[in-house]
């Protein structure tokens, strides 16, 4: 994948096929590292599953071959970091990935607001919260907290998502102090 | 900068609209989300869709997410299923195709045959 934002959409898709009605998004952007985890409470796997879901020939959706979390694997193999995935069958999977700054073969992290606006837009049912850090600062938005605002309007109506798309940009663009040369290119688009 | 209280006017006024307008059937777009069709572009192709509803105030639309359908060489894939017409499943679908796809099928009931990988 050309942005880590399209693993990040890619493993959220996952959690959403395995039936997870809550996921918790968390990035931490510093000096040093990139860190990302991600919680839902999905079917979850059994251990036997979990110690074959780096392995690119299998998955738990029935189809031939799983690739997302291999493709991920291989970029933390790359880059000396670390993937360290867990789950609970019945509870959820946790997944927690570092990334050293400064590897040459680390993707920018992208288009955040395009991966968070496509997940609301195609399930607006789901409890999402994501938090993003950034040199000691954060910001954190609740999926749920924005769509009471809302009252009954969907939050999947197309104005909404393209008022989404701005604020969530404008959250971001705060959060690095307004500095284009932020860390993990977050705005770069590939 | 975004506020609440732009939030709330903006609810108001979707609130307005949809009381004034009728309602027809809902146009019903899929776009293929597997690792794939997210690796090909699939999200820049969604992005796309949405943008073009939201500039043409096209809201009589469900937008929903597959995974693999047996078609990865076709990815990105869009399926249109328009109340009236073959349910149509498009391929190779850039996001400037995915803009014409709602002006002319979505919204105008046009299906545009030369990108159509499937159709039912």
């Amino acid at each position: 994948m050309k942005e880590l934002s399209l693993n990040i959409l890619d493993l959220i898709e996952n959690s959403v096929a395995a039936k997870a009605s809550k996921v918790f998004l968390n990035i931490e952007e510093s000096e040093k590292y990139f860190y990302l985890e991600l919680n839902d409470d999905g079917a979850g796997m059994l251990e036997e599953e979990v110690s074959q879901v780096l392995n690119p020939f299998f998955s738990t959706k029935g189809k031939k071959v799983g690739l997302g979390l291999p493709f991920i694997k291989e970029i933390a193999d790359m880059c000396g970091g670390k993937l360290e995935v867990n789950s609970i069958k019945g509870k959820g999977t946790n997944i927690k990935l570092q990334l050293p700054k400064g590897c040459i073969d680390l993707p920018p992290l992208g288009n955040i607001t395009s991966t968070l606006v496509s997940i609301v837009a195609l399930h607006p049912d789901l409890d999402l919260i994501y938090n993003h850090s950034f040199a000691g600062n954060a910001f954190t938005f609740s999926l749920n907290d924005f769509k009471v605002s809302l009252e009954d309007v969907p939050v999947n109506h197309p104005q909404v998502l393209k008022f989404l798309e701005e604020y969530l940009k404008e959250q971001l663009i705060k959060l690095s102090g307004g500095i284009p040369n932020e860390i993990f290119g977050r705005f770069k688009e590939a | 900068m975004k506020s609440l209280e732009d939030l709330k006017k903006l609810r108001e006024q979707i609130k307005e609209e949809m009381k004034i307008r009728e309602h027809g059937e809902r146009v019903k777009i899929t776009v293929g989300m597997g690792t794939t069709g997210i690796a090909s572009g699939a999200r820049e192709v969604l992005k796309a869709i949405i943008n073009e509803l939201e500039i043409r105030k096209f809201s009589d639309v469900e937008i929903l997410q597959t995974g693999s359908i047996g078609l990865d060489a076709k990815e990105p894939l869009v399926t249109v299923e328009r109340p009236g017409l073959p349910v149509v499943t498009y391929g190779l679908i850039t996001p400037e195709m995915a803009r014409r796809i709602v002006v002319e099928h979505v919204i105008n009931g046009q299906i545009i045959g030369e990108w159509v990988v499937r159709s039912s």
